[in-house]
């Protein structure tokens, strides 16, 4: 049975199933790829540059044919054109025929999409007003600048209003300000309905807008889960204080936590169970120390996309289980 | 539909931003202030008549091409050309009418030629002499050659050595004869004495047909077209194409019709203002001449492809321009041996003839193509007499059927392995 024809595979925005893809030359872009991503989701999906997320992406929309396996866009199988009707694509370091301007560009593109007449012109009309361009649309798109050429990639990415939208590092190129926008933009589709698959190096980024994430190692998928699954350190606490907190304190402390460690402003305690934070906090109040602060501790995004890769850099922070093989 | 409208605005606009299209509409601007300059007399014909009769001769051809020798009068007969009066006794409703009394000075030396011309040529000597029928029947077939249309000879005497002369035509401008040429505003006066005036405008409109359809126009419409596939795999470009909701076969298909499209539109608008201009000049009008767009967008419709698959397996668009350009020189090549050096002459019997069948039932027929739409200009533009005479100048050609079908089958083949290696790429 196509393992993408199930109930969940067409219920789903993307259903990607043990994709493999070897290149000519031997080359395992893929190794047995399986995600599935619901509508409505903004999923973000890391690696380092060759781990596969582009092959995996030119998968999806059918520019490259999977070695085995199968996958589908919106309950369509991918080889199918129709599963591109509702797509929008901003690939990276795309290119625009420079004979075109923005305005005739996402005639062009919107055409292509299905899109005529009053609804196109309307569409053109907002896309570019939204990102910027209205004042440049009849200028030819040879003079314009790499940050002008990634707004109106996104522009002719949204321009159809797809339900579903690939983009490969979107805010490439783009100032502050145009990034803070583009995140609006994006969290206004969510807010909408859209699903959004994101490609980022900008780890930072992805933290802030995606649902969940998915971290691809050598064309194998290592890890999968929403940013505070991934994130999450345990029952890991950082207590801050107002005064230094006495050394004896701190021994009393052990009793109750796996591990406790003063800092600079106070202590940070692992426990067995969340629940016993309690305990820690009634015996520092029991003692007399102020407390001023009480933060769960977490990895960042950055800590966990390191600490995934088999053969990690230096610097990979401990305690975070390296992966063993591919994650469901 | 939609899809295909985007593609062909897209070809449009590619068209219009190539430079070697700005240098084709520049030169097509060019050609057609110069149709501009052109002025026409067309003959007088009391002129042409005198000047035909004075001319009594026989251009016998030899081989294919048109090499021939011209048979003429030893002695000059005597040619009277006047103005008809009424005692000439013609009919009613003759155009252009021109009368002449006519002496044959020697009987043997005419009675020669006109043999050659009913294709009765013998022995010097031992033939018999003509009869004044025959003789007259050989002036009225002349005449007609040289584009009168209505010839009435009759015999003042009964040996027909001297004979009165009449002929007229509806249609002047396929008159043979003397007048005159102009170029370049007035500036520069051409006599001209073997063509007819609706000859030279088609000869005009032939050579811009020529420029335009033959090596110098495919350059340039190669080159604006052939790296359209090449521009459109770079890296990043047909990512933006090969993620819209529309097939690869499709596409490509689409992106064929769009080129072809914009060139037929390309050609159809230089043809036109020059058959404009041509006639506000002739005051001969030739919509025909507007419709050559067809047989040489069929010409590029037929080698693009050959752009199309090398631009798909190399990726280079001069690559693809190059390919296509010697494919088109190739073709013209293959038809030139079959036809004219090889196939009747040299090699005949030989392993070359057969090679070169089989060579010339492979390639477009751009060459036969390109005579079949004079043809299709001459039938349009001149009487059947001219038209007759406007055919032998051409070079044979294959018929339609055989020359389009074998081109079509040619491009079909080429689009098709282009669609079969486009389809199954990774890109």
């Amino acid at each position: 049975m196509d393992p993408v024809t199930d109930a969940a595979g067409a219920a789903s925005a993307i259903a990607v199933a043990d994709v493999h893809k070897t290149f000519r030359g031997g080359v395992h872009a893929l190794r047995g790829v399986t995600l599935d991503v619901p509508p409505g989701e903004i999923f973000g999906l890391l690696g380092r540059n060759g781990a596969g997320k582009t092959t995996l992406v030119k998968i999806l929309l059918d520019l490259v044919r999977p070695t085995r396996g199968a996958t589908r866009l919106l309950g369509v199988p991918s080889r199918l054109p129709k599963s591109r009707r509702d797509v929008g694509y901003l690939p990276e370091d795309h290119r625009f025929p420079d004979y075109h301007t923005a305005e005739s560009a996402l005639r062009f593109y919107g055409g292509l999409s299905g899109l005529g007449g009053a609804r196109l012109r309307e569409r053109a009309g907002e896309v570019l007003g939204r990102f910027g361009l209205a004042e440049a649309r009849r200028r030819k798109i040879r003079g314009f600048s790499k940050g002008m050429k990634q707004r109106l990639g996104l522009a002719q990415a949204f321009l159809a209003e797809p339900r579903l939208l690939f983009l490969d590092e979107p805010t490439d190129g783009v100032d502050p300000v145009g990034r803070a926008q583009i995140r609006g933009q994006l969290e206004e589709l969510k807010r909408r309905g859209h699903t959004i698959f994101l490609n980022s190096h900008l780890l930072s980024e992805v933290e802030q807008l995606c649902d969940r994430v998915a971290i691809l190692d050598q064309g194998t998928l290592v890890r999968c889960g929403t940013i505070a699954e991934l994130t999450s350190a345990g029952a890991r606490f950082a207590v801050a204080a107002a005064d230094p907190i006495p050394a004896a304190v701190v021994a009393e402390l052990g009793a109750l936590a796996a591990s406790v460690q003063a800092t600079a402003d106070g202590v940070e305690v692992e426990l067995n169970d969340e629940a016993g934070i309690d305990a820690v906090v009634d015996l520092l109040r029991a003692r007399g120390v102020r407390l001023r602060e009480l933060t769960r501790r977490r990895h960042s995004l950055e800590q966990v996309f390191l600490s995934s890769l088999r053969d990690a850099p230096p610097g990979a922070p401990p305690g975070i289980t390296p992966p063993k093989g591919p994650a469901p | 539909m939609i899809a295909f409208l985007a593609l062909l605005g897209d070809a449009w606009r590619r068209a219009r931003d190539r430079r070697s299209v700005v240098v084709l509409r520049f030169v097509a601007l060019l050609v057609a202030v110069f149709c501009a300059s052109l002025e026409f007399t067309n003959p007088d014909p009391r002129e042409s008549l005198k000047s035909h009769l004075e001319n009594f001769c026989q251009r016998i051809r030899h081989g294919p091409a048109s090499f021939g020798i011209i048979l003429k009068l030893r002695r000059m007969p005597r040619v009277d050309a006047r103005a008809p009066a009424a005692e000439d006794d013609l009919p009613l409703g003759l155009d252009h009418v021109a009368v002449a009394d006519f002496e044959i000075a020697d009987l043997d030396d005419f009675d020669h030629v006109a043999r050659a011309l009913s294709g009765r040529s013998g022995p010097w000597r031992d033939a018999a002499p003509l009869t004044a029928r025959q003789r007259m029947d050989a002036i009225s077939g002349f005449l007609r050659e040289r584009g009168w249309e209505t010839v009435i000879t009759r015999a003042r005497d009964d040996s027909g050595a001297s004979l009165f002369v009449a002929a007229s035509t509806d249609h002047l401008a396929e008159l043979e004869g003397k007048w005159h040429f102009k170029l370049f505003f007035g500036a520069a006066d051409v006599p001209i004495d073997s063509m007819t005036p609706a000859e030279v405008v088609i000869d005009v409109q032939r050579t811009v047909a020529r420029l335009l359809a033959g090596v110098f126009g495919m350059l340039v419409l190669l080159m604006a077209f052939g790296s359209t596939l090449p521009d459109l795999m770079q890296k990043g470009s047909l990512d933006l194409l090969l993620a819209r909701p529309i097939g690869r076969a499709r596409l490509l298909l689409f992106t064929y019709a769009g080129a072809v499209l914009t060139v037929l539109l390309v050609t159809a608008v230089i043809y036109g203002v020059c058959a404009v201009t041509l006639g506000l000049r002739s005051g001969h009008f030739s919509w025909a001449f507007v419709a050559s767009a067809l047989p040489t967008t069929a010409v590029f419709a037929a080698v693009f492809p050959v752009a199309m698959l090398v631009g798909v397996v190399t990726r280079h668009g001069n690559f693809a321009a190059v390919a296509a350009l010697a494919c088109y020189g190739a073709a013209d090549v293959v038809a030139a041996l079959r036809t004219q050096i090889v196939g009747p002459t040299l090699v005949n019997g030989s392993m070359w003839k057969p090679a070169l069948e089989i060579l010339w039932w492979i390639t477009p027929k751009t060459g036969e193509i390109a005579t079949l739409g004079a043809l299709s200009l001459g039938r349009s533009e001149l009487s059947a007499a001219g038209f007759e005479r406007f055919r032998q100048q051409l070079p044979a050609a294959a018929d339609a059927a055989t020359a389009y079908g074998t081109t079509a089958l040619f491009a079909a083949f080429f689009l098709g392995a282009t669609i079969l290696l486009f389809r199954r790429r990774d890109f």
